[in-house]
C-alpha cells in the first residue's frame, strides 16, 4: 500500500520492542488446595529480557506450558506484566493506562491459531477486514473499502470476497482474511500465535508464504509463537526457546539450529521426527515431565530433567549460597568419574520417578544387587558418595521411597550450581554475527 | 499376498449417508499388514485415514456403513460380502458377528489407540480401576495379579510412580501421561496388532519422542504389528516400514518407506513432501499445493487430485487411475494410482492449466460440455 506508515516509525536495527526483566505471575486458585500449598503464584514468565528488531521475525518456541503465549500477550499488554518493563518504539508501555495504550494498538496487531472462532460469522469479510481501521478512525469509508479489497488481493483472495461470509471459506482462506485484517492499519508489529497450527501442511505452506510476502512488502515485524521447530526454521530470523517461564536460549536462526548450546534446545531438536527415512540418528529423548510453574525448580528450571546436570562440588559454588538443608546434606567432596556421575544422576532420577520395581528384594543386600545391576554396571563412585548410596538402598529396602528420594536429591541435585544459581551467559556465534544467549552453566567461565 | 500377512484389506469402501449426499470417505482401498511391521497411513484431513482404520475394527457408526470390500485378519473374515444373482451384496456367512468381534478380535487381537485419550477413558473411574478391569476381562488374571500386571505395564510405558498413580483419575494425568495409559491398556492384553490413530498429534514433541521410542522398543520385544495413522511425514519417516498415502478416500501410493521418500511416484506424495517445512535444514521457499481439498461428497471425476495436481492433463479428468506397479525390484511392491505410469493416453493429452490458486480458473477456458460437471466439484468460493 502506498500510504505512509502513520506515527513516528523506527529506523532499521533499532528495536521495536525492548523487554527488560519482565515477569508475569498469575495468582493460583484460592480455596482449599491453595491454602494447603500456601497459595503461591504461578510463575508463568519469570524475568525475561530481549529485543525485537524492526522488520524481523522473532520466534518464541517451546512446548505447552512454557509461557510463550503469556509472554507475547504480556509484551502487547493484553496481560499486564507483574514486573519489569516493555518499551514499544521507545515508549514504556508498562507506565501507560489501558486508555493510553488503546491508540497504540493500531501499531500492534495480532492473529491467532483458530481460524474458525476468530472471525465473527455474522459479519461479511469486508466488515471484518475494515473493523480495525474503523476502531482507530482511519480513512473515510470509501478508502477503507478500497484498502480492504486491495488487502484481500494481497493475501491471495479476491476483491469480490469482500461481500462474502466467513463460513464460505476454508481454514487456510480464513487465516488469509485474518492477515488482511491485521495488516489493515499498517501496523509496526504483528503477534502471530500459532497461526498455522490448525491447518494441513499443504495449506500451512500457502499461508506461511503469504506471510513472508507481506512482510517483505510492508516491512512489518512479526512476533511469531509456535511449538513447531520446523515452521520456526522456515519463518524466523531469530529464535527464543522457552522452558517453564524462562528464555533458555536466544540466537539467530541458523546459529540456533546448527549450533544449539542449551541442553533443552538440543533435546527439543533431537525429538523432532525428520521427514527423511535415511536419517537414522538415534532419537534423543527427555526423561520425565515439565514441573509445575507453582514452585518451579530453583536456579536452572530445566535441571530436574537435564541430561547434563552438573556434578555438585565444583569450585564455583560456595556453601554459603546453599540453603540450610542442602548445605547440611552436601558432601565435602564429590570425587567421581564422569561415568560414575552419570550413573548416580540416572539412579537419583529413577528413584524419584520410581521407574523400577523392587518386588522380591527386601533385604538391603538384595536391593543393592538390583540397583547395581541396573545403574552401576560399569562404574560406581567410591567414598562418601557410596555411603549415601548405601543409605538410600537401606531406605528402599524399608519401602521408604520418599525418604530415599529426598536423600538423593538433596545430596546430588540441590548442591549443584544448576540449582544454586540462575544461569545467563552470552557466547560467540558460529553462524552469523549476532549475540547468542544461553542460560546454562555449562558455559560458565566463557564470559557472563 | 505375502506369507507373513496378518491383515489384508481389499477393495474397502466405507460411505456415509448424510443429508448433503453420500460421503465416500473410503472408496476402494487395498493394503495389508505383515507380522512385526509398522504400516503407515498418511494424508491430510479429509483423506479418510481414520475411517479406514475404524472400519477394520468395525467401529463405523451411523450414518456410516461399510458397503464393499473384504477385510481378513489371519484366517477370520472381519468384513466380506457375497454377490447375489441380482447384483446386491450380502455379508458372508463366515463374517464375524458383532459379538465375536468384541470377544475374539477387539482388545486381545487388535487394539486401537485414539488421538484423544479422554474419549477412551471413563472420567469417573480411576485409571487403575479401568486398567485392572480390562486385564481381568481379557486375560486370565484376577484381583491382585491383575493389579500387579496393571502397575507393571504403567511402569513399562514410563508413568512415574506407577504405584501411586494407579489410584488417580484420568483428569489428574497430563495429556502425554493419558496417552501412555492408553498405550498401557492396549499392551496389557498383548495384542498382535495395534492401530494407532494419530496418537501423538496432540502431544508435545519431546513427549512424542518418548512415545515413539516406546513403540520401537515394544515392537522389538513383542513383535507387535502397528498401523500408524498420521499426517506427519516426519513420523512416517521415523517409524514406518511401509506406507500408504491417502488422498480423498483413495490410496494414491503405497510402498516401502524409503521408496516413498526417495523414489516418489505420485504427484500428491511429491507435493506433500515439498510442502513440509524441514527441521533439519533451512529451506528458502516452500512449495505449497494449490487450492484446497475438494469435498468427498462429489469428488472430482477421473483422478481425484486433478484439480490441484501440477502434472494434471486432460486425460486425468476422464480416466480413473488404477494401481500400477512401479517397483524397481520385483519384491518391493511399490504401487501408485496415477495415469502417468499407465498406458491410457496421458502423454498424448494436453496439460491442464492451474493458472492461479483458484482451482476453477482453467474451467472457463474450456467450454466442452462433457467437462461442465466439473464445476460442481469445486466447493470453494
Ligand atoms: S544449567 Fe545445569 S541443569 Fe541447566 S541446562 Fe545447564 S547443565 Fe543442565
Ligand atoms: S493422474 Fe493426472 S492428475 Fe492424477 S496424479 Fe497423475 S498426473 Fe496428477
Amino acid at each position: 500500500m502506498s500510504d505512509a506508515i502513520g506515527g513516528e516509525s523506527v529506523s532499521e536495527d533499532e528495536p521495536v520492542v525492548e523487554v527488560e526483566h519482565m515477569s508475569k505471575y498469575f495468582s493460583s486458585e484460592t480455596g482449599f488446595i491453595a491454602s494447603l500449598l500456601g497459595s503461591s503464584d504461578v510463575q508463568a514468565v519469570d524475568e525475561v529480557s530481549f529485543d525485537i528488531r524492526k522488520g524481523e521475525t522473532l520466534a518464541l518456541v517451546g512446548e505447552s506450558g512454557c509461557g510463550k503465549s503469556t509472554l507475547a500477550r504480556a509484551v502487547l499488554q493484553l496481560h499486564r506484566p507483574t514486573d519489569g518493563t516493555v518499551r514499544f518504539k521507545g515508549q514504556n508501555l508498562t507506565d501507560l493506562s489501558d486508555r493510553e495504550i488503546r491508540p497504540l494498538r493500531r501499531d500492534m496487531q495480532m492473529i491467532f491459531q483458530d481460524p474458525h472462532s476468530s472471525l465473527n460469522p455474522r459479519l461479511k469479510v469486508g466488515q471484518i477486514v475494515e473493523e480495525p481501521m474503523k476502531a482507530h478512525d482511519l480513512h473515510d469509508p470509501e478508502e477503507r473499502t478500497r484498502r480492504a479489497q486491495r488487502l484481500l488481493e494481497k493475501v491471495g483472495l479476491e476483491a469480490e470476497h469482500y461481500y462474502r461470509y466467513p463460513h464460505e471459506f476454508s481454514g487456510g482462506q480464513r487465516q488469509r482474511i485474518n492477515l488482511a485484517r491485521a495488516f489493515s492499519t499498517d501496523p509496526e508489529l504483528i503477534m502471530c500465535d500459532e497461526p498455522t497450527s490448525a491447518l494441513d501442511v499443504s495449506v500451512q505452506a500457502q499461508v506461511l508464504n503469504v506471510m513472508n510476502e507481506l512482510q517483505e512488502e510492508f516491512g512489518v515485524t512479526y512476533l511469531f509463537i509456535s511449538h513447531d521447530m520446523s515452521v520456526v526454521r522456515y519463518v524466523a530470523d531469530r529464535v527464543a526457546v522457552m522452558y517453564l517461564g524462562h528464555i533458555v536460549e536466544l540466537a539467530e536462526k541458523e546459529e540456533l539450529f546448527e549450533n544449539p548450546q542449551h541442553p533443552y534446545t538440543r533435546a527439543l531438536l533431537d525429538s523432532i521426527p525428520i521427514p527423511d527415512p535415511r536419517v537414522t540418528d538415534a532419537r534423543g529423548t527427555l526423561e520425565g515431565d515439565v514441573p509445575s510453574p507453582i514452585d518451579p525448580p530453583s536456579g536452572c528450571r530445566f535441571r530436574t530433567r537435564c541430561p547434563k546436570l552438573i556434578r555438585p562440588g565444583t569450585d564455583d559454588v560456595d556453601r554459603s549460597e546453599l540453603d540450610e538443608q542442602t548445605a547440611a546434606a552436601a558432601l565435602s567432596i564429590y570425587e567421581m568419574s564422569d561415568v560414575a556421575w552419570e550413573n548416580v544422576r540416572a539412579y537419583t532420577r529413577a528413584v524419584t520417578r520410581r521407574s523400577f520395581a523392587l518386588e522380591d528384594a527386601d533385604s538391603p543386600a538384595a536391593v543393592r544387587n538390583v540397583v547395581d545391576e541396573r545403574f552401576f554396571t560399569d562404574a560406581r563412585p567410591g567414598g562418601e558418595v557410596d555411603e549415601v548410596l548405601d543409605r538410600s538402598i537401606e531406605l528402599l529396602a524399608d519401602g521408604e521411597w520418599d525418604g530415599a528420594t529426598d536423600l538423593l536429591r538433596t545430596t546430588f541435585e540441590e548442591p549443584s550450581i544448576c540449582a544454586a544459581r540462575k544461569p545467563a551467559y552470552t557466547v560467540e556465534s558460529e553462524y552469523g554475527g549476532g549475540d547468542h544467549y544461553v542460560a546454562c552453566h555449562l558455559h560458565r567461565g566463557r564470559g557472563e | 499376498m505375502n506369507q507373513n500377512t496378518i491383515l489384508s484389506v481389499d477393495g474397502l469402501r466405507t460411505h456415509f449417508y448424510t443429508e448433503q449426499g453420500v460421503v465416500r470417505a473410503v472408496d476402494d482401498i487395498s493394503f495389508d499388514v505383515r507380522q512385526g511391521e509398522i504400516v503407515g497411513i498418511v494424508g491430510e484431513s479429509g483423506a479418510g485415514k481414520s475411517v479406514a482404520t475404524t472400519s477394520i475394527l468395525r467401529l463405523i457408526e451411523e450414518p456410516g456403513e461399510i458397503v464393499a470390500g473384504e477385510i481378513t485378519y489371519q484366517d477370520t473374515t472381519i468384513v466380506g460380502f457375497d454377490e447375489r444373482s441380482d447384483g446386491t451384496l450380502v455379508p458372508k456367512d463366515e463374517m464375524l458377528t458383532n459379538r465375536q468381534m468384541r470377544s475374539q478380535v477387539r482388545g486381545n487381537e487388535i487394539a486401537i489407540i485414539f488421538q484423544d485419550p479422554m474419549e477412551s477413558l471413563n472420567p469417573v473411574y480411576t485409571v487403575g480401576n479401568q486398567l485392572q478391569e480390562f486385564i481381568e476381562l481379557n486375560r486370565d488374571l484376577s484381583g491382585s495379579a491383575a493389579k500387579k500386571e496393571g502397575i507393571d505395564v504403567l511402569r513399562e510405558v514410563g508413568i512415574p510412580e506407577p504405584e501411586a498413580r494407579f489410584g488417580d483419575y484420568p483428569h489428574e494425568f497430563s495429556g502425554g501421561m493419558r496417552q501412555r495409559v492408553l498405550i498401557a491398556m492396549a499392551l496389557a492384553c498383548r495384542p498382535n496388532l495395534i492401530i494407532a490413530d494419530e496418537p501423538t498429534t496432540a502431544l508435545d514433541v519431546t513427549v512424542e519422542g518418548q512415545i515413539l521410542n516406546l513403540v520401537s522398543d515394544l515392537q522389538e520385544e513383542y513383535g507387535t504389528s502397528f498401523i500408524w495413522v498420521t499426517h506427519d511425514m516426519g513420523v512416517v519417516a521415523e517409524i514406518c516400514d511401509r506406507v500408504n498415502v491417502m488422498y480423498l478416500g483413495k490410496i494414491v501410493e503405497q510402498g516401502p518407506v524409503d521408496e516413498i521418500f526417495y523414489d516418489t511416484k505420485h504427484p500428491y506424495t511429491k507435493a506433500l513432501l515439498e510442502s513440509v517445512p524441514r527441521p533439519d535444514r533451512t529451506v528458502d521457499e516452500l512449495n505449497p499445493i494449490v487450492g484446497t481439498m475438494p469435498s468427498a461428497i462429489d469428488p472430482p471425476r477421473g483422478c481425484r487430485f486433478h484439480t490441484r495436481c501440477p502434472d494434471a492433463r486432460e486425460a486425468c479428468r476422464e480416466v480413473d487411475p488404477q494401481f500400477v506397479d512401479v517397483s524397481e525390484t520385483p519384491d518391493t511392491e511399490h504401487r501408485t494410482a496415477c495415469i502417468k505410469y499407465d498406458d491410457v493416453g496421458y502423454w498424448d493429452s494436453v496439460p491442464l492449466e492451474h493458472a492461479s490458486e483458484q482451482d476453477t480458473s482453467y474451467i472457463d477456458e474450456d467450454q466442452r460440455p462433457e467437462n461442465r460437471d466439473l464445476e460442481q466439484t469445486e466447493g470453494e468460493p
